[in-house]
């Protein structure tokens, strides 16, 4: 014991363990959890269980006693704490645990249940209660399974907890299991990753199975009107102004919520939004990030060490895939959308810029590179837009950001801002701090991480959805007007381009290292879930997304 | 997108009770008639739902039904005579 972790071990924390030590890790150690269809089957049926009844009646208590439910009982003997669904008491005192499964096949327990089931014998009979078994009952088979209590029972349980507590000594988690059967309905696959990781480590040839959670059904809300006012209406939002209800969603469905200007949240509201995991953000009306807000931020503080040692360190490392990825993206956008093709010298170049980056020594040579190749991708940015009046703009001015000069750019800035606040979502969701980047100075305000990790995304989801706005005639000149700031988005071309933007993010990819299809929503976070990964120092490099 | 779709209908025998069936009922779906509700839920969210109408119902005197209409993918089809009635619809929102 290193003295770092908590004193009293929880039984369900060693079933955890026995069943899967890097699961055990995430979950007491790092303080992940995600809820899945499974335990949220295993929560409805312990409703009645977990309900506190009498107390345990004392040692010496004479006479039956009732079955007593929901008993918490600690050990700093054994060093260890536990609530068990019921005690039975007859001749001798059982402890009995509700499974919502099925028993296995043999007669005998799951090896994991059993542990736990043993320490809640270990638990009662330090209390002085005399126990000789436990038993476990399995919902779904309606069989009850006995385990006795014994010396080797005694020598297993305590073989377990030495087990449990030198793994969450460990600076890092377990590796994940191999290609093992228990992971498809493992509720932390999503942010285990095992077969990913068991790939990008070379524990495994094999292309992973699809086993990342399929895309959530919670969407984002953007709340553009002015003056509006966002509450909660029981178990729904509810967006009102000036008293009229303009709409009503329920929280179920929201993932994020994004304010626009001057739009008012309740206190209800957003302590409601937090209960349900969505960040809300404001922005400016011009789409600017200016702020977020979440519930409690991520405890997994090993994580967030890291990401600073990495920060400080300078993270070149970690910056260079995801430059090279970006111009590589660059270039490919290029190659298949220039309707008369890009001069083959120009691709080259690109090509040859995306190779130096592996070997850039300095972030300033880094940042050439990348400044380079983007001279050379935003002098055909604009041949790739149908509408010449456009084009013409945009070749005038090429890429300039403060004040947007033609719609083009305003597109495009305003493209950033939306991928900026949907990256800083992916940081807060894994636990990395937006702020604290690798390549992008954190400085002047700016979330430097959420700008490092969206560089390989800027052409496959800004520039793109830019792209397609213009040229499937979603937007047009129409949509923007001139201001003393610049050219800026009129109220229905922001909302039109908005929805362009979220059909982009809907749309799958086939992730090219895992193989498998997934949405450009989700990939932000598995990128972020990697990068996470690498920091923690579980994973050597950076795989950033590079599609064909 | 695991969602189902599902037909919830109830009859609660005391006011009280009803309103609170209501209030459970509209964070969990959109109404479609007076005590029918049409609602999308994921396994999890069922069960949340399930727990949440047992937590309130009485057995021997209400009665809530549910049917399930099939992934929301490709639910069963709903026709409506009459007056309009608004379906759940999943999405971004742009308000």
């Amino acid at each position: 014991m290193n003295g770092d972790e908590p004193e009293l071990l929880p039984a369900r924390m060693l079933n955890e363990f026995t069943f899967c030590p890097r699961l055990f890790y995430l979950e007491w150690v790092s303080a992940e959890w995600a809820p899945n269809d499974d335990t949220a089957a295993g929560d409805f049926d312990h409703r009645a269980i977990a309900k506190p009844s009498v107390p345990l009646p004392d040692p010496d208590h004479d006479g039956p006693w009732p079955a007593v439910r929901a008993v918490a009982l600690s050990d700093p003997g054994w060093g260890l704490t536990g609530i068990i669904d019921r005690v039975d008491h007859d001749d001798e005192t059982v402890p009995v645990d509700y499974k919502t499964g099925s028993a296995p096949r043999n007669g005998h327990a799951w090896p994991a249940d059993r542990i736990q089931i043993l320490a809640q014998a270990a638990l009662l009979e330090s209390a002085g209660y005399p126990v000789n078994h436990g038993e476990l009952y399995y919902r779904k088979s309606h069989r009850r399974v006995d385990v006795a209590w014994d010396d080797e029972g005694r020598r297993d349980l305590r073989t377990a907890i030495a087990n449990a507590r030198n793994t969450a000594a460990g600076l890092r988690p377990p590796p994940p299991l191999e290609d093992s059967p228990k992971c498809p309905r493992c509720s932390l696959v999503g942010i285990c990753l095992p077969d990913e990781h068991n790939l990008l480590t070379a524990r495994s040839a094999r292309s992973p199975r699809r086993l990342v959670p399929r895309d959530p059904d919670q969407r984002p809300v953007y709340v553009l009107e002015q003056g509006a006012s966002v509450g909660v209406d029981g178990g729904r939002l509810s967006i009102t102004r000036q008293g009229e209800e303009l709409e009503s969603i329920r929280l179920l469905d929201v993932s994020q919520v994004n304010l626009y200007g001057n739009v008012q949240v309740t206190t209800q509201a957003l302590r409601q939004l937090w209960a349900h995991g969505a960040p809300v953000l404001w922005l400016s009306r011009t789409g600017w990030l200016d702020g977020w807000s979440q519930g409690q931020p991520s405890k997994n503080v090993d994580l967030r060490r890291a990401q600073l040692s990495a920060h400080i360190a300078g993270g070149l490392g970690l910056a260079r895939p995801m430059i090279a990825a970006k111009i590589r993206n660059q270039r490919t956008l290029l190659m298949r959308n220039h309707p008369s093709g890009v001069p083959a010298s120009e691709l080259t170049s690109l090509r040859e810029l995306s190779h130096q980056c592996e070997n850039a020594q300095r972030r300033d040579e880094l940042m050439g590179i990348e400044g380079t190749a983007a001279r050379i991708y935003f002098d055909h940015f604009g041949s790739l837009i149908r509408d010449e009046e456009i084009a013409g703009l945009f070749d005038r001015h090429g890429r300039t950001r403060r004040p947007p000069t033609d719609p083009v750019n305003a597109a495009l800035s305003y493209a950033y801002a939306l991928l900026t606040k949907d990256v800083v979502t992916a940081c807060l969701g894994v636990g990395l701090d937006p702020y604290l980047g690798m390549l992008h100075a954190a400085r002047f305000g700016r979330p430097s991480l959420a700008l490092d990790l969206q560089e390989e995304f800027r052409p496959l989801i800004a520039e793109s959805t830019v792209l397609r706005a213009f040229n499937n005639g979603e937007i047009g000149i129409g949509s923007f007007r001139q201001t003393s700031s610049g050219t800026a988005f009129t109220d229905t071309g922001r909302r039109k381009f908005i929805e362009s933007y979220e059909r982009r993010m809907e749309e799958e990819l086939r992730h090219p290292v895992f193989g498998y299809r997934i949405s450009y929503r989700r990939t932000l976070e598995v990128q972020a879930r990697i990068l996470a990964a690498v920091l923690i120092g579980e994973l050597e490099d950076y795989t950033a997304v590079v599609t064909r | 997108m695991s969602r189902r779709r599902y037909l919830i209908a109830y009859d609660i025998a005391d006011p009280k009770r009803l309103r609170q069936v209501i209030k459970i009922m509209e964070s969990y779906g959109t109404r479609l008639q007076y005590s029918v509700f049409l609602c999308d839920l994921s396994g999890a969210e069922s069960l949340h739902w399930r727990g949440d109408i047992l937590d309130v119902i009485e057995l021997s005197k209400d009665s809530v039904v549910s049917i399930d209409l099939g992934p929301t993918l490709k639910p069963a089809e709903i026709n409506l005579l009459g007056l309009p009635r608004q379906l759940p619809a999943q999405g971004v929102h742009i308000i």
